[in-house]
């Protein structure tokens, strides 16, 4: 039974509260026959919240006393802090007369002892009475939203307005965003279109070239300033690339353009088929040498900072020292009397050593060629070193 | 074998008996040699990755070098080819620049499957060192770089006679280096002028404009790009200016006691107008763009770039053009 009376005073115990109990209420409530409860205090606060709880599940049956403010009341109800300190002082008009609560000051112990003292019929009476003051409470509610549902049909019309807009803004942008998205990851960054640039470079250390690239260079050439941002490198597996073409064809050394018949149908591509990436594409770049393709993954980037833009000098009007200052190029072929020119270039070779010492690449400088394309390298090496070691010859190309 | 591949456009397929795809031409150095090498097709007519066997456009040489400079010129040794079409031709001819040699020869097609008939060679002066070549837009002459004497040559293309000689330019100034005009790089090194001879250059490229009024050439020693403009529908060249491919600012050897060097071993134009001449210097290690000129063919310098040993360059404007 106790239990019950709980949940009751759980549903019910935000739509009253507790009177607080004075001269007058005194006088009405010893006046009449209904029962009430009172809780005389005199400081202690523990068990105000559950008495507040309790008042809500009982409306009109609870009371409060602060002794502390009201002593002539207490004092009339022979109720002193002496006997409990300040723990408060409970009891229960019967409707003739007041009875002392002599127990624990405990919850539960004062439901028990209010569900005891109460009859079924008032139990009745007072779960009436507060089911029709929370219906009360609602129908005032109700009333109160009646009277604004004028305004808020208004305002509703143009938050629904309003929402549809930003739902349809925010709808084109998020699919705009994921256009973007696919239309960024379906291709490489660095396919914008624009002029690029390749640069094949010496593999190896030559007797006429310090050679310290690593293969394939790519590059953008930016044509409002003419300067050149690195994009790339790769290993092609080929040392010492010394030429470059691209297919299609187009001029090379300024000439015409080729003329070439109308290619058959059978080499045409294919109309729904998509444009090839760039790396496909660029994959069939000739490499010199040995006619060999570049491998796949040319476009692979790799971390080149060696690769930094050089800030420009600042124009000299240096005039060219004389000729005799100047440096031939080929140092290194081996002497001979055959020709002047090839004895000039062997002296001045003697005279020139190198201008940077023995080349310096961190590994994060060096192309991210694959193991594939290292061995390869490695092979064509070791098989170059030793065609030159078995038959020297003129190496300057 | 070092080869010099140049992209002919479809020669096979100007006389109907070639292979179906266009040959990359390859001047093979060693033997002087000139192959033919094709892509090929899948089974659905797709080109592939794959290159096809290279067909021999021209035999070995043999032992025919013209020995004036002994170690280069023990052997025929090709150093570049280029197709061209003779004006007023269809077919496409092939030059071949013979450093080894002295020669500049004339191909044109055969009658057989991707072989080309020898129409006329010409004798370079001895030790010239024909190394690289290019072409008028029309098709009219071809102008061919001389690596060992600095010279450039003009020549006269017939669809029936070997190339003819009209006019022979110094690629070097007078006083055997950039001119007095150049504004050359002052090298460093104290030791310069007490233990240097007579310095040696070595031209080595060279590129024509497409509207076919400058020429640029580029010699390596004196690491210069020395601009010609055209006259008489370019039939003769006159040399405009003399650049220095790069600065001394541009040489990071903080010895100098050792040489520095730009050694510009290619040259391109690049950009829609070809409004940019791009320099590819070897032992500077740097790739330097010019603006150039189009009215006078003059170069300004613009930008520089690190690129380790660059050796040949290719620009290419993407997305290629269908």
């Amino acid at each position: 039974m106790v239990y019950p009376l709980l949940l009751l005073l759980q549903a019910a115990m935000a739509h009253a509260s507790v009177v607080t109990f004075d001269a007058e209420t005194m006088g009405m409530v010893m006046g009449a026959t209904a029962p009430a409860f009172v809780k005389f205090d005199f400081g202690e606060k523990q068990l105000d919240a559950f008495w507040d709880q309790l008042g809500d599940a009982y409306p009109g049956l609870l009371y409060r006393v602060d002794c502390t403010q009201d002593q002539p009341v207490c004092a009339a109800r022979s109720v002193t802090s002496s006997a409990r300190g300040l723990q408060p002082v409970f009891k229960f008009w019967t409707g003739s007369s007041f009875r002392r609560y002599s127990g624990e000051p405990d919850p539960k112990a004062l439901v028990a002892y209010l569900q005891n003292k109460l009859t079924d019929e008032q139990v009745q009476t007072l779960t009436d009475r507060s089911q029709a003051v929370a219906d009360r409470k609602q129908q005032q509610q109700q009333q109160q939203q009646q009277r604004n549902q004028p305004t808020r049909a208004g305002e509703s019309a143009a938050d629904a307005e309003w929402r549809l807009q930003v739902l349809l803004g925010t709808l084109a942008a998020g699919a705009l965003s994921i256009y973007a998205l696919i239309k960024y990851l379906g291709r490489s960054p660095h396919e914008q279109p624009g002029i690029f640039v390749l640069a094949g470079s010496y593999t190896q250390r030559l007797t006429h070239v310090d050679g310290r690239g690593d293969g394939l260079y790519l590059f953008r050439l930016h044509e409002a300033d003419g300067s050149l941002t690195p994009v790339s490198c790769v290993g092609v597996g080929v040392p010492n690339l010394s030429y470059l073409c691209a297919e299609p064809p187009r001029p090379i050394h300024g000439g015409a353009l080729p003329r070439s018949p109308p290619a058959p149908a059978r080499r045409r591509p294919h109309p729904r088929r998509a444009p090839l990436p760039l790396a496909r594409r660029w994959r069939r770049v000739a490499a010199s040498r040995c006619g060999r393709m570049p491998r796949a993954g040319l476009l692979r980037t790799c971390c080149t900072p060696a690769l930094a833009q050089r800030p420009l000098p600042a124009p000299t009007a240096t005039l060219p020292p004389p000729p005799s200052h100047r440096r031939p190029p080929s140092h290194r072929h081996p002497p001979t009397a055959a020709h002047p020119l090839t004895a000039t270039r062997h002296q001045a070779g003697r005279a020139r050593t190198c201008c940077t010492p023995r080349r310096r690449r961190s590994p994060r400088a060096r192309c991210s060629a694959s193991s594939s394309t290292r061995a390869a390298r490695r092979a064509s090496r070791s098989s170059t070193t030793s065609v030159r070691a078995a038959a020297p010859r003129a190496t300057w190309r | 074998m070092a080869l010099i591949a140049q992209p002919n456009g479809g020669l096979g397929e100007a006389h109907g008996k070639g292979p179906a795809s266009p040959l990359v031409l390859a001047a093979n150095y060693d033997d002087g040699s000139v192959v033919g090498v094709g892509a090929t097709v899948d089974a659905k007519g797709r080109r592939t990755a794959a290159m096809a066997r290279p067909l021999m456009l021209r035999a070995p040489a043999g032992e025919a070098g013209s020995k004036v400079v002994a170690e280069r010129q023990a052997s025929p040794h090709a150093h570049c080819c280029l197709p061209v079409t003779p004006k007023g031709q269809a077919e496409q001819h092939v030059l071949v620049a013979d450093l080894g040699a002295d020669t500049v020869s004339q191909y044109a097609p055969g009658a057989g499957a991707a072989q080309l008939h020898l129409v006329g060679s010409l004798a370079a002066a001895a030790g010239a060192g024909p190394r690289h070549l290019a072409a008028s837009p029309d098709g009219a002459h071809a102008y061919c770089v001389c690596e060992l004497d600095n010279t450039l040559l003009v020549l006269r293309l017939h669809a029936d006679k070997p190339p003819e000689l009209r006019q022979r330019v110094a690629l070097l100034a007078a006083d055997g280096g950039a001119g007095a005009g150049a504004g050359g790089a002052p090298k460093k090194g104290k030791r310069a002028a007490a233990e240097t001879p007579t310095p040696a250059s070595f031209a080595s490229a060279i590129i024509a404009s497409r509207d076919g009024r400058h020429v640029y050439a580029a010699v390596r020693g004196a690491d210069i790009i020395v601009t010609l403009q055209t006259e008489q529908g370019g039939a003769r060249l006159a040399v405009v200016s003399r650049t220095p491919s790069g600065e001394a600012a541009d040489l990071t050897c903080p010895d100098e006691s050792r040489w520095p060097a730009h050694t510009p071993r290619d040259i391109k134009l690049a950009g829609p107008r070809e409004e940019l001449l791009l320099a590819a210097n070897q032992d500077s290690h740097s790739i330097v763009s010019f603006r150039r000129d189009a009215d006078t063919g003059g170069l300004a310098r613009l930008s520089i770039v690190e690129s380790p040993s660059p050796c040949c360059l290719l620009p290419l404007a993407w997305p290629p053009p269908s």
